[in-house]
């Protein structure tokens, strides 16, 4: 019986003796590695005493085997390599270190620097006062809503694949994110201590440098969502009241503008955002013979979305409240613009539902206090 | 002529209105009837996730309802709307909860959501559901000697849950401009990486750097020309491209419109005459 | 050269509670040594959870959590030991939940505690399947927050003292290369278990080599009960990969062959969620009696499908993720295939109940040390409790001391030659031997002879084994790696070395102890013998390099040994 072999290609580079990276190629019998990690355990045994590269728990949970695999940030010995093998239809398996962290020796690189981004962030609980005597009181739900950031383990595989990391060297990391957003919504911790967190997110770990592509979520290993937690820790930011980063400035055109007619309006965003007057862009559009459309059509059925956007955020409040003077404002120009009638009646009708939502909220609050 | 319905998002407005215009036109050539589902609204851009991720589950869940109402699947051309509207399918497709909670909320304007709409983006439903051999069969114009770099974007290939391509290996692009004639390049470097599109308005540094990658290891590779599925994609290798600090600025093109000028379509029906970085390729003055 | 008041060797729950709390004195300058970083050590394998006597879901005390820690350990523990510990519990949690350990909550928002093995009560609170993990994580955002210094990536090479007074360590620098000396008044040696001398038939982590534990065997100091070596009864059948006893905990069958819930045999009140010992015995007994599953009967399932999907990836996700990568199945729809797999060291470095060893300034706690809070048996649940507990003591005791006293004058250029010396003989070797083929053969004896059942002849013959293996890694191991930067090849070999050495004293120990206790189970003494073997089994290496064993009292407060049922 023939044993099905792979060939792994590995980057190879000790500073102390190479002048320069380089691969070397290993052939590997497939029936004698269940992961990719014992894959190269077989190349150290078997092959290749020299080969460097990190592990320690081999069970997914230490962080430490992160590597790059044609191309993919993934830990080393959570990757079946049987499945690596069927993928890669007989070409060589590259694999390489993780990106953006400096050589240490082939495939390991130096941990020192995405660690180092956690203290600068402060990611860590400051315990609100009193601290009880017993636990602090934390309802399942509060829980939950950490369980994903809190299976973090470190492995910066996500930093390996981050976009943001690749253009600003100042970007913490999707990892630093995941915690900043676990701490932040621990009811546990200081409120001074949380704005101190999400602040630091934005100054010191360029949050809004991430260019939401999701490739973090796709390489975590361990399920956790860091784009998304980002996107939670940006509203908070909001919510604080940090109007004056460009990022909030475009949540406040998207929230009013969505609520306003149903869509953006891509080009009134470079006004709002950066100040930055669009006409010269239209124009170069209209030389080229384009038809420009300065306002989005009001869309039918409007109304009814009004109407489902305020009952959602009856129920769920959001980060950032629509700006109702900015909605005003957006309506008169959609009046100018559009058929004057349809938007009137938008107007009129959102006047009726603005006093028909504190009709209702009195309502609530006198059943709240048992008064008629 | 098969119909579904068509969702429009925030794509085709400002200068873009007549992208739709192509879209329509070209499916209709290839025997797709597009409805346009009119009263559907934004996404939220991937970005209102961050005031509400509640409020994005809702209003897609309204803009999907509002196909099952009329008995439709959705077309998607934009890969974060598709993103968007595949993640709300799925939270509510995986939490029961969830979705009874918003269809009391949609009950008030007569919908529901009952998860029987397939989502569909351009490009699979392109390949699997038009067919590459119905494409090739109605090319009008061959474009002979086009060096064309695929890019897919990023938000039909991540996350894992919702991706169409295969996320580490995606295909399907570069058949297509072969169907068209056209020789595609791909796995070229920087093919993998963001065009920036969603941080131009919150760090416009990265996206100005970020835009330029595919582009220029695209005519590293020997690209003439990139094509994307995505419209935002493309606005952002258009537009922002030309606003980055590089020279030797590389055209790019939305499918449709590639597909349009190929049908037959000249440069203005296909929109390829309003492109701020030229596609020079095109004899403006070519007519079928 | 680096110099510490307190030094702290090791980075897992142990090392860095220690670190916060002897850092509490701010004049004093503390230092993390780690092998790896700090996030990377075994504490975060830890599944099930942490016990405590918080009585949040059943009426409970610490004297309750003592009695069953005392019975657990087949009545080996020391008693004032597991009083200080089990007392010490509630606020322990209360700590760590202070700092932000996201626990599992009751709907009134407490923290909620599950049952385990061994315990009366529900006691163990948990952090769904992941306690152990959010735990070290916490603990090392603390340390973060506390300014905690650390050198990650130094490998322990020796213990230094004068007989009186330890001076400090000598240590590899595993980036750069080098030997150093690092000075220190008092040394916390939190450096884990040493489970891996049964190398592929165990939980523990490929680093979990016992270097602390072999150094002070090294320094001429004693371990204790290094024969009491835990075998977990649930770990996967290819890999070992423990599945955590909270998937018994949540209600969770072991099946043989027949479909049968074979505990019913073995204990047939406390069924699955019998102590360790018994559980793994019993499925080691129905393998060996043909009752095993599987073409070659070598193994046992463990069912978890009646609990449903929901209730599975609520509670027991990692279990349903190691099954499915590492064994191929999906516990939803099958059963686990399971043995059991050496999970936890008992015994280790010998320690009073502070964790001072005989040497002024040496402290040891966790898995490294042998207080001893878990006597012949540990109860789960009770070793994240054990190394927080007695992390923070070894701190604070040594905080004190250190306060009273100055370095010794010493540069330590003799110490780091003694080692370069012995790193370069292991590369100027002629290699005849093969590191991988070393550790296997231990690994298979140790598996085989001094594994779950033993018997004088097969251990006689491990312990000859294990010492021949020593003469050929002596005469034939060689490091053919001579680099400085990141040298594998040398951390390995001396991590094999370590586990060579213990495993000597471990079939030694487990020679020397003629009576079934525990962990240790003798077919040729299956009884308990109080009488004879109510006593921690010591062993030291004298100078000439063999080893003495010697015999040390139990210390028994409330609790006379009686027999052990459940």
């Amino acid at each position: 019986m023939t044993v099905e072999r792979a060939v792994l290609r590995v980057y190879r580079y000790n500073p102390e003796r190479d002048e320069k990276p380089y691969y070397r190629e290993y052939e590997v019998p497939v029936d004698k590695a269940q992961t990719l990690l014992d894959a190269l355990f077989y190349i150290q045994e078997n092959l290749d005493p020299t080969l460097g590269f990190r592990f320690f728990c081999r069970a997914a949970v230490c962080g430490s085997c992160a590597v790059k695999v044609n191309g993919i940030s993934r830990l080393a010995c959570k990757t079946p390599f049987k499945e690596l093998v069927e993928k890669a239809n007989g070409k060589p398996i590259t694999v390489e270190p993780l990106n953006f962290l400096k050589p240490i020796r082939d495939l390991v690189v130096d941990h020192d620097q995405p660690f180092e981004s956690l203290k600068k962030l402060q990611t860590w609980c400051e315990p609100k006062e009193p601290i009880p005597e017993k636990e602090y009181r934390i309802p399942p739900e509060e829980v939950k809503q950490y369980e994903r950031p809190t299976n973090c383990i470190l492995c910066f595989a996500c930093y390996g694949s981050c976009e943001a990391v690749m253009d600003d060297p100042k970007y913490a990391g999707p990892y630093a994110f995941s915690r900043v957003y676990r701490y932040v919504v621990d009811s546990r911790v200081k409120e001074e201590h949380k704005r101190e967190m999400v602040k630091n997110a934005m100054d010191v770990g360029d949050i809004w440098s991430c260019v939401q592509c999701q490739k973090c979520i796709y390489v975590c290993p361990k399920g956790v969502r860091p784009a998304e937690d980002i996107q939670n820790v940006r509203g908070i930011a909001a919510e604080y009241g940090f109007k004056d980063y460009p990022g909030v400035k475009k949540l406040q055109h998207f929230v009013d503008w969505i609520y306003a007619t149903g869509q953006i309006n891509r080009l009134s965003l470079p006004e709002e955002v950066y100040g930055v007057d669009p006409t010269p862009l239209i124009n170069k559009f209209r030389e080229r013979g384009a038809e420009v459309w300065e306002v989005p059509k009001p869309l039918p059925g409007l109304l009814e979305f009004r109407d489902l956007i305020l009952e959602v955020m009856k129920e769920k409040k959001p980060h950032l409240d629509i700006d109702f003077h900015h909605v005003r404002r957006i309506d008169k120009r959609v009046e100018e613009v559009f058929n004057a009638d349809v938007c009137t009646k938008i107007t009129e009708r959102f006047e009726e539902q603005r006093e028909d939502f504190f009709t209702r909220f009195w309502k609530k609050l006198s059943e709240f206090f048992g008064t008629k | 002529m098969k119909t579904i319905g068509f969702y429009q998002g925030c794509c085709f407005q400002g200068p873009d209105a007549h992208m739709f215009d192509t879209l329509k036109k070209v499916f209709a050539d290839l025997g797709v009837d597009i409805k346009l589902l009119e009263r559907t609204t934004c996404c939220g851009g991937n970005t209102i996730e961050e005031s509400n991720r509640f409020l994005v589950y809702s209003i897609n869940a309204r803009n999907i309802a509002l196909a099952e109402k009329e008995g439709l699947d959705l077309l998607v051309s934009c890969n974060t709307c598709y993103m968007v509207l595949a993640k709300t399918k799925h939270a509510l497709d995986s939490d029961p909860e969830l979705r009874e909670e918003i269809n009391k909320l949609l009950a008030e304007e007569g919908l529901e959501y009952k998860g029987t709409a397939k989502i569909w983006h351009i490009l699979p439903y392109l390949v699997e559901e038009v067919g590459i051999d119905t494409i090739r069969e109605r090319v009008r114009r061959p474009l002979k000697g086009w060096k064309i770099a695929t890019y897919y974007g990023c938000h039909i290939k991540y996350p894992k849950e919702v991706a169409v391509v295969d996320s580490e290996n995606p295909q399907g692009l570069e058949e297509l401009i072969e169907a068209l004639g056209a020789e595609p390049v791909k796995d070229y470097e920087g093919s993998d990486v963001c065009c920036g599109y969603h941080s131009f308005y919150t760090n416009k540094d990265i996206a100005l750097k970020k835009v330029v990658k595919a582009p220029q290891g695209a005519k590293r590779a020997g690209a003439e020309m990139l094509v994307t599925p995505c419209p935002l994609c493309f606005k952002a290798q258009d537009i922002y491209q030309d606003m980055a600090p590089t020279e030797d600025k590389v055209p790019s093109i939305y499918l449709p419109e590639l597909l349009a000028y190929a049908l037959g379509y000249d440069a203005k029906q296909s929109g390829l005459a309003f492109h701020i970085i030229p596609v020079d390729k095109i004899s403006v003055n070519a007519s079928h | 050269m680096l110099e510490y008041d307190i030094l702290i060797v090791g980075a897992g729950g142990a090392g860095l509670y220690a670190a916060l709390w002897a850092s509490q004195n701010p004049n004093l300058k503390v230092g993390v040594m780690t092998k790896v970083y700090p996030v990377r050590s075994h504490t975060g394998a830890a599944e099930g959870g942490i016990n405590a006597a918080l009585a949040n879901v059943a009426e409970d005390s610490p004297e309750k959590h003592a009695f069953d820690t005392v019975k657990g350990s087949d009545y080996l523990a020391d008693q004032d030991a597991v009083e200080i510990m089990t007392k010490m519990g509630p606020e322990i949690i209360y700590d760590i939940e202070h700092r932000g350990v996201p626990f599992s909550r009751l709907p009134d928002g407490r923290i909620a505690q599950r049952p385990f093995g061994g315990a009366s009560f529900p006691r163990t609170c948990y952090a769904a399947d992941r306690t152990g993990l959010v735990i070290l994580h916490t603990l090392y955002d603390q340390t973060l927050k506390q300014g905690v210094e650390f050198l990650n990536e130094w490998f322990l090479l020796n213990v230094i003292h004068n007989g009186e007074r330890v001076l400090g360590v000598t240590a590899w620098d595993i980036r750069n290369g080098g030997v150093h000396f690092i000075k220190a008044k008092a040394v916390i040696l939190a450096t884990g278990g040493h489970a891996r001398m049964y190398w592929n038939r165990t939980s523990n982590a490929l680093g979990n080599t016992g270097d602390g534990t072999a150094a002070v065997l090294r320094a001429g100091l004693p371990l204790k009960d290094m024969e009491f070596v835990q075998f977990h009864p649930t770990g996967l059948r290819k890999t070992g990969i423990l599945i955590t006893e909270g998937a018994r905990g949540e209600g969770g069958y072991l099946i043989n062959k027949d479909g049968e819930r074979f505990m019913k045999k073995y204990a047939p009140e406390k069924m699955e969620l019998a102590p360790r010992d018994i559980v793994a015995r019993s499925i080691e007994r129905e393998i060996l009696e043909g009752r095993g599953c599987g073409e070659k009967g070598d193994y046992i399932c463990l069912d978890l499908r009646h609990l449903g999907e929901k209730k599975l990836m609520e509670r027991l996700p990692q279990t349903v993720e190691h099954a499915r990568v590492y064994e191929g199945v999906d516990p939803v729809k099958e059963p686990i295939p399971i043995r059991p797999t050496a999970h936890y060291s008992m015994g280790g470095i010998d320690t009073d109940k502070y964790g001072q060893t005989e040497i002024k300034g040496l402290y040891a706690a966790g898995e490294a040390a042998c207080i001893s809070v878990h006597g012949a048996n540990r109860l789960g649940g009770n070793s994240l409790l054990d190394i927080l507990v007695f992390g923070k003591i070894t701190a604070e005791h040594a905080a004190e001391y250190v306060v009273g006293v100055e370095h010794l004058p010493t540069e330590g250029g003799e110490y780091v030659k003694r080692e370069e010396e012995f790193i370069s003989s292991l590369m100027d070797k002629e290699p005849k031997e093969k590191l991988a083929d070393l550790r296997r053969e231990m690994g298979d004896v140790m598996a085989s002879k001094v594994g779950i059942f033993r018997e004088e002849k097969p251990m006689v013959e491990a312990l000859e084994r294990i010492r021949e293996l020593k003469e050929r890694a002596k005469s034939g191991l060689a490091v053919t790696d001579r680099s400085k930067r990141f040298n594998l090849n040398l951390i390995q070999t001396l991590e094999f070395l370590n586990l060579l050495d213990l495993a000597e004293v471990t079939a030694l120990c487990a020679i020397e102890r003629k009576e079934s206790r525990g962990a240790h189970y003798r077919l040729d003494y299956p009884n308990r013998d109080d009488e004879n073997y109510l006593k921690h089994s010591v062993v030291r290496r004298k100078e000439d390099g063999t080893l003495q064993h010697g015999w040390k009292e139990v210390v028994i407060t409330k609790w006379q040994p009686q027999e052990r049922k459940y």
